[in-house]
């Protein structure tokens, strides 16, 4: 699983969340699937305000998860869309919802059924 | 502790309560701003985790809204924040924020900020609970005060300080100052008046004014003279207050018939006897340990005398005036005092114009307190006025039907004033309670003239002049010190007499008698002294037997009747 | 305001010095500087030479120590009084109860 999550965060949120682990990732990817659908908009019509805003956010959830890689691509996107520097749309959205689902999979097989 | 959080990040606030609640913490939730405000006025919790950025209402906003309306609880507000940038930081601070810690959050450093916040929560509320003891003792001392000041008022009542020969100034917390001032209109048809300060504040100096100011009343009334007075007072006190609280006092008598004052100062600074029509200014200096610190086998009392008309006045005052700070920090001392008044000698009301000018020199009102000022002019002769309030015992008592008889000779005569006996014991006769203020004239001008002029010899036309009035009363205080033989004796006898009574009234003493035909002949002032023309104002008859040595007045007395 | 004492080598002398206000700040001060004093020394002498003001409070301390010293039979003296203090000390006769 080399990168798609730090599995001492997962550990650690594991003993925190005891038996509300579960609800903890559903949460994450309720909450993150939403995000990914509006991103797509965002990136096609928004500006770099909302593309920033977005991808904070998203940043944000998969830091606390331990999603690092897609953290890291999160925050990339949160510094170009304060710049107004973002470029190939296209390629930015699908490494992210690659990254995501990779991250949605490997959680619903650990930890939901 | 109940703690809130506001998050809009589901995932984040989930991880967070979670934490906290392992902590054994109650955690409400909040997804939005708004929502934020409305549950921390709805559930008061005592920590809140603020997130910077949410949709709504920002995290700046929510914490300058509660902390605007934040009552007297002090509530740390810790900000979430993934913000590193230095300006950002210090915001969450100036908005209101307590502390703030970086995102994503570490259980570890969590729990310690909540620890170390809940402590500092709790010595607010130590403080808080503190104030609030605090707070609830001193309004019950305040009221205990109000209460006491009223007891003491009751007490320590003003008496005649209103007259119209009278002004003064004493704050009305004075009692707590230790400023106690009393008047009272003595038998005689003069006044009596105190000016007392007690060592120290509150309670502890206002507690000796209690006996002081009964005594005062008890004995002036009954007409004892200022050494007996000031003897009793100081053997109260002496026994009453603890050594290092005493009471520094002027006392005077004002005599409205023979137109002198008798002063005395104990401790006090010094008092002004002010004649406005020659400028003179006499200064009546401390002579004495203040009440309260002498055992009663040494203290002694030694009033001196001066002659007192409409053109003169008193001036007490306690040490408060003359120790007025100025900014400078110079006091307005003695001789800024003198220098004021000797440059306002007309003015109708040194009191008044005294206390402006030495808040004019400290430029601060509320100095004016804790100063206490008597000024007293001649009082009109009140033996003239009714007593009305007296009138109303019906019945014949009391010594009404009887005759008393006493005989003082030297070592007696030397020490022991007879008057207060006789009229306590004439007063028996509730009836005669209207008439005691010319009972105790009579027996007063009867007995100084059997001892003064009688056994002692004295001229009284020694008196004129301020100087001669203390030459005659040291020759009063040498002839009985040095007295070898002599007597005074008085019998009194009462008798009903229809609706009221008859008292005849007989003084013998072992002088050389005098020539009393000239006096009554003359009938006038010029024998002076005697207060002949007053005794046969006041009485029935006059008779003189033995060349002048037996002096026999009759008193006739109605009931009801002034 | 400060109280200083100096007990004599044999025991005899206290000598208390106050250095400026003497007032109710001094109070326990003041009362340190000689009651756990055992025998009380037979003589005590109150230094006033750096005191600059005295006030009734101190005129109660004084008459606390001279109780505490035997009363009438102790021997207390106040040394080097400022014109000020001296007056304080006339107007309310100490000099019948402490030798100035």
């Amino acid at each position: 699983m080399s990168g798609l999550l730090d599995e001492e965060i997962i550990s650690e949120l594991v003993e925190i969340m005891g038996d509300d682990i579960g609800l903890l990732f559903e949460t994450f990817i309720s909450d993150s699937e939403e995000k990914i659908v509006q991103l797509k908009s965002i990136l096609e019509n928004g500006n770099g305000d909302e593309i920033r805003r977005l991808a904070h956010s998203l940043k944000g959830s998969s830091k606390n998860i331990g999603a690092v890689n897609l953290a890291m691509r999160c925050e990339n996107l949160e510094i170009d869309g304060r710049e107004g520097n973002v470029v190939d749309v296209e390629k930015v959205y699908s490494a992210i919802s690659v990254d995501y689902n990779a991250v949605k999979a490997e959680l619903q097989m650990r930890f939901l059924n | 502790m109940k703690i809130l959080i506001a998050d809009d990040n589901n995932v984040e606030r989930l991880i967070l309560a979670k934490v906290l609640e392992q902590s054994g913490h109650e955690v409400i939730q909040a997804a939005t701003g708004n929502q934020a405000v409305d549950f921390y006025f709805q559930h008061e919790p005592a920590l809140v985790f603020l997130d910077v950025l949410m949709p709504d209402l920002d995290g700046y906003d929510v914490a300058y809204a509660i902390k605007k309306k934040q009552d007297i609880r002090w509530v740390p507000i810790i900000f979430l924040t993934s913000l590193t940038d230095a300006y950002d930081l210090a915001k969450c601070i100036d908005c209101g924020g307590d502390d703030f810690v970086s995102k994503p959050i570490d259980q570890i450093i969590i729990k310690a900020k909540v620890n170390a916040f809940a402590r500092i929560s709790h010595l607010y509320e130590t403080i808080d609970n503190q104030k609030k003891e605090i707070q609830f003792h001193n309004d019950h001392l305040i009221q205990e005060q109000e209460a006491a000041k009223k007891i003491f008022n009751n007490i320590a009542h003003r008496g005649c300080l209103d007259a119209e020969n009278i002004n003064y100034h004493l704050s009305p917390m004075s009692i707590f100052n230790g400023d106690l001032m009393l008047a009272a209109e003595t038998p005689m048809g003069g006044m009596r008046l105190m000016l007392a300060d007690f060592t120290g504040h509150g309670l502890p100096a206002a507690i000796g004014a209690m006996p002081t100011s009964e005594i005062f009343y008890g004995m002036s009334k009954k007409g004892f003279s200022i050494p007996d007075m000031m003897v009793e007072m100081n053997t109260r006190l002496y026994s009453v207050l603890p050594r290092g609280i005493f009471c520094c006092v002027v006392i005077a008598d004002i005599d409205a018939l023979d137109k002198r004052i008798t002063i005395w100062n104990a401790g006090a600074p010094q008092a002004y006897l002010i004649n406005q029509d020659s400028g003179e200014i006499a200064l009546i200096h401390s002579t004495h340990l203040p009440l309260g610190v002498q055992s009663p086998q040494k203290f002694k009392v030694e009033p001196v005398v001066y002659p007192f008309s409409e053109s003169d006045r008193l001036l007490a005052i306690t040490d408060g005036i003359i120790e007025s700070v100025n900014h400078n920090s110079e006091m307005f001392g003695e001789e800024r005092m003198l220098d004021y008044i000797k440059s306002n000698l007309k003015n109708a009301n040194l009191c008044d114009s005294l206390i402006d000018e030495s808040i004019k020199f400290t430029g601060d009102a509320e100095q004016g307190d804790d100063l206490s000022l008597l000024e007293v002019g001649f009082p009109h002769h009140h033996l003239e006025q009714a007593y009305a309030s007296d009138s109303q015992v019906k019945e014949l008592t009391g010594t009404l039907d009887s005759k008393l008889g006493l005989c003082l000779r030297k070592i007696s005569l030397r020490k022991f004033d007879p008057i207060p006996l006789l009229l306590q014991t004439l007063l028996e006769c509730k009836e005669l309670t209207p008439h005691r203020s010319r009972i105790f004239t009579i027996l007063s001008e009867l007995f100084n003239n059997a001892l003064e002029h009688g056994v002692l010899g004295l001229d009284s036309a020694t008196k004129n002049g301020s100087e001669g009035f203390a030459t005659y009363y040291q020759q009063r205080i040498d002839g009985l010190a040095n007295l070898k033989e002599g007597f005074v004796q008085i019998e009194i006898d009462h008798k009903p007499v229809g609706d009221g009574g008859e008292i005849i009234f007989d003084f013998i003493d072992s002088g050389e008698g005098f020539d009393f035909q000239k006096a009554l002949a003359a009938g006038s002032k010029h024998y002076s002294g005697r207060g002949l023309p007053l005794l046969k104002d006041l009485c029935q008859s006059i008779e003189f037997f033995d060349d002048g040595r037996h002096v026999r007045v009759v008193y006739q007395w109605q009931a009801n009747s002034e | 305001m400060s109280v200083g004492s100096n007990l004599s080598a044999d025991g005899k002398v206290l000598t208390i010095s106050i250095n400026g206000r003497f007032d109710f700040s001094a109070h326990q001060a003041f009362r340190d500087s000689y009651e756990k004093l055992t025998p009380t020394p037979g003589s005590i002498v109150i230094d006033m030479v750096e005191t600059t003001y005295l006030d009734s409070s101190a005129l109660g301390m004084l008459l606390l120590l001279r109780d505490h010293a035997g009363g009438d039979s102790s021997s207390i003296s106040l040394m080097n009084c400022n014109e000020d203090i001296r007056k304080i000390l006339t107007i309310s006769n100490f000099e019948q109860l402490f030798t100035i």
